[in-house]
């Protein structure tokens, strides 16, 4: 207090100035100064926010630039790597090539080529090209343009965004063991009823597949090739919902019954359904007593013998039936050793996997696989046998007796049609 | 001067404000703080005064909202070590007190506790401690990120002893636990030697969030089996449902993400069958691990939808394990990289297990001490 200022006035305003702005706020006495700064400050940081938007887009912008860009993955094909587009939604193979493609045999179709284990196998070529349309113009060697077109069967996938069919009839047909003229009518069969009801028709060389299994000898295994066509045909039709396969020993007789209105309504497999009984004789697991019929995935069959009846079923587009035919024709299920028939491979598969019997309506034969007896009379109508009218006559166990020439030829004169 | 300190209130320094400058010029640095200070403090009672009752209802609000949303998340944790009523659904039980209907956390963790303990041997005092320090770790993370989080029990049980059943419990469990938690959308697969090491990702960050950038869905760039890259019918258009890691030994499944799907379902179920396992229980050392790389190498349903996260994004290994590509930085865990969980697999063959949970739990702490914390210790 003894030492004072010169000036009164001015050093109370450098003391003013120097404690205005207390931690950051402006004291109620500078109220006015505040004001007159107010401006200033909206400059201020609205620059500063025009700063911070800035730095955010670029960042995101230098961010975009600097990731990896998304992983480009091989995309989905069959068994060839290469693929063709087919042009209609009935597929199935030249069936005129048949006694050439008997003359020419598997040993001029594949490569036979000496595994590392000894072994010889025939091999699928997964990279094979298709041969052009420049191409078949130029050769002339019949035998080689045979070959190249049933090389290039497998190849075909229907792709075309219109006149896509719901439903398609898989068949495997056989030049080693039948006769061009069962074969031709065989297919036709099939294309009939495709084109009445605007389906599609997947059918394959069974031959087609011989490469792909480990065990060749076809004899041991003729079953199991069935859920290769049904995983190719899956492939080939991808937006299809429903697959009736349908055995070469089978005809289809009533052409003018419409799955949708018979096999795969909620009412007709209402009443077909086996509830309740074991998969196969002597097995502890049943079918369910109650089925969701709208997300049933599979339809098989079951004999009078309470054996499954793979002659014709049906799977669907979804991944239970993808798991169901994978499954089955993994190596490692398919190569055991099976003491069983495939019928029974089936129910195994099903009994063991709860998932998948869920989504599996057992049925009785009588709606898509009627055993035809000829020795019975019209008038013994039961739930497993063929009368007049049924959809499917199966001629199950012919070629052993060797009688499928004789049933197809007469069975064929009396399919209805319209 | 004194007469000034003690005569300091509102209305002395108004009046000084205005008039008494004659005090004022002589003011000390500290004087002029606490002046400061009031000036603040009546600025703020003119202004904020008006609103206390908004203030404090708005206070109540944010309070109780915390209060209720952090109750109900340890409802979340299960131990079911020791679950003796099978019949009893606990996750349904334990949950629901504030809302009825409150929905299934989108994760939840499964720790696998106690793996073949109880039978062979009894379990030793570090082992304790370790399943103590594990289920301590992820109870803390899942609590920070509102998951859920279920213990289930490994016991060797004799349903399983059969050579043919032995890795069949994992799928039983995970079976089991979509039941229990039906709105969950993934499931976050655990074994008991683990740790999360940095609890402050989330699962959304780390991995749900960029799935597509960290994810691999073929083999081409890491494929320890040698598997076949290409596969007929293998769609990797389709969304992912199960998220695993493979090691320098092929698939690890020490910790791996399912997603709650149908698809899921069926392949628990087709996971396992007696044929398989029949031909191959001799060779399948690793068991459900096996059969899976099994299926992965013939079965296109089960590829399309498999997805390969980065080891170290999920289950980075500490030095000890894959011994043999000891110089191979895909493998082990690296504290610099932050990487999110360290598994010490196989530790109970030849390591100490003690030793390893110890040390990197001790580093866990470490790395996520932040300068302020020891002002609280």
């Amino acid at each position: 207090m003894v030492l004072k200022p010169k000036s009164k006035k001015g050093s109370h305003k450098a003391n003013e100035s120097s404690s205005q702005w207390p931690l950051g706020i402006p004291p109620l006495s500078s109220t006015k100064k505040y004001i007159g700064t107010k401006n200033l400050r909206i400059k201020l940081s609205s620059i500063f926010v025009g700063v911070c938007i800035l730095l955010y887009v670029f960042s995101k912008f230098f961010n975009s630039r600097g990731s990896k860009p998304t992983n480009q993955y091989p995309p989905v094909h069959g068994l060839y790597m290469n693929e063709l587009s087919a042009s209609s939604r009935l597929i199935f193979p030249h069936v005129e090539h048949a006694t050439i493609l008997k003359e020419i045999g598997i040993r001029g179709l594949y490569v036979f080529r000496a595994e590392i284990d000894g072994s010889k196998q025939y091999v699928l070529k997964a990279d094979d090209k298709p041969l052009t349309d420049e191409e078949k113009k130029k050769t002339t060697d019949q035998v080689y343009l045979v070959k190249k077109s049933f090389l290039d069967h497998g190849k075909l996938v229907y792709r075309k965004k219109s006149d896509e069919p719901d439903i398609v009839i898989v068949t495997l047909v056989d030049f080693e063991r039948y006769d061009l003229e069962n074969i031709v009518k065989v297919v036709q069969n099939r294309v009939d009823y495709a084109q009445i009801h605007r389906y599609g028709v997947y059918v394959r060389w069974i031959q087609e597949f011989l490469p792909v299994m480990s065990n060749q000898d076809m004899d041991s295994n003729y079953d199991f090739y069935k859920g290769l066509v049904m995983r190719a045909a899956l492939h080939a039709f991808p937006r299809a919902k429903k697959f009736l396969f349908i055995d070469q020993d089978a005809l289809i007789m009533n052409l003018n019954l419409s799955l949708k209105k018979h096999l795969l309504d909620k009412n007709i497999l209402d009443v077909a359904l086996l509830r309740n009984v074991p998969i196969k004789p002597g097995s502890n697991v049943k079918t369910y007593e109650n089925l969701d019929f709208s997300t049933v995935s599979m339809v098989i069959p079951q004999d009078e013998n309470g054996v499954l009846d793979l002659t014709s079923f049906v799977v669907s587009n979804d991944y239970y039936s993808k798991a169901f035919l994978e499954f089955l024709i993994d190596p490692i299920v398919r190569d055991y050793g099976w003491q069983e028939s495939f019928p029974s491979v089936v129910a195994h598969v099903l009994q063991w996997h709860p998932q998948l019997l869920s989504k599996t309506a057992v049925v009785v034969p009588k709606i898509m696989a009627s055993e035809f007896d000829d020795t019975r009379s019209d008038d013994d109508v039961d739930a497993f046998h063929y009368t007049e009218g049924d959809l499917i006559a199966s001629f199950k166990g012919c070629r052993e007796a060797g009688v499928c020439a004789k049933y197809i030829n007469n069975m064929y004169s009396k399919t209805k049609k319209t | 001067m004194s007469d000034l300190d003690t005569q300091y209130d509102g209305k002395s320094l108004n009046r000084y404000n205005d008039e008494d400058e004659k005090d004022k010029k002589s003011l000390t640095f500290f004087k002029r703080i606490k002046l400061n200070f009031f000036r603040v403090h009546n600025y703020f009672h003119s202004e904020l005064g008006k609103s206390k009752r908004t203030l404090l209802l708005l206070f109540i609000v944010i309070f109780l909202f915390f209060w209720i949303t952090d109750s109900t998340i340890p409802n979340t944790f299960i131990d079911q070590r020791s679950n003796q009523a099978p019949n009893q659904v606990p996750g349904k039980s334990a949950k629901s007190n504030w809302l009825s209907r409150k929905k299934d956390p989108r994760f939840v963790i499964i720790l696998a506790a106690n793996e073949g303990g109880g039978v062979l041997k009894w379990k030793s005092e570090q082992e304790w401690a370790i399943e103590h320090i594990s289920i301590a770790n992820k109870k803390a993370y899942a609590k920070r990120h509102g998951y859920g989080l279920t213990i289930k029990d490994l016991t060797t049980v004799k349903r399983y002893s059969h050579e043919f059943r032995e890795g069949w419990q994992k799928a039983d469990i995970l079976k089991q636990t979509m039941r229990e938690f039906p709105d969950t959308e993934w499931f976050w697969w655990l074994d008991l030697d683990t740790l999360i090491m940095e609890p402050e990702k989330s699962l959304e960050d780390h991995i749900f969030n960029r799935i597509d950038e960290i994810t691999d869905r073929t083999l081409e760039n890491f494929n320890p089996l040698n598997l076949e890259l290409d596969q007929p019918y293998t769609d990797y258009s389709e969304e992912m449902n199960l998220l695993i890691t493979q090691d320098c030994g092929g698939f690890n499944l020490g910790s791996f993400f399912i997603k709650n799907s149908d698809w899921s379902r069926l392949f628990l179920d087709m996971w396992w069958d007696p044929i398989t396992y029949e031909q191959k229980h001799m060779v399948w050392e690793h068991r459900e691990q096996d059969a899976l790389e099994s299926l992965y190498a013939s079965e296109a349903w089960l590829r399309s939808k498999i997805g390969f996260l980065p080891l170290r994004s999920i289950n980075a290994f500490p030095p000890g394990a894959c011994s043999d590509s000891s110089d191979d930085p895909r493998y082990f865990y690296n504290e610099r990289d932050h990487d999110f969980v360290v598994n010490m697999a196989g530790c109970n063959f030849g390591r100490d297990c003690w030793g390893e949970i110890q040390y990197y739990a001790g580093l866990m702490k470490k790395l996520n001490t932040r300068w302020y914390t020891r002002f609280f210790f």
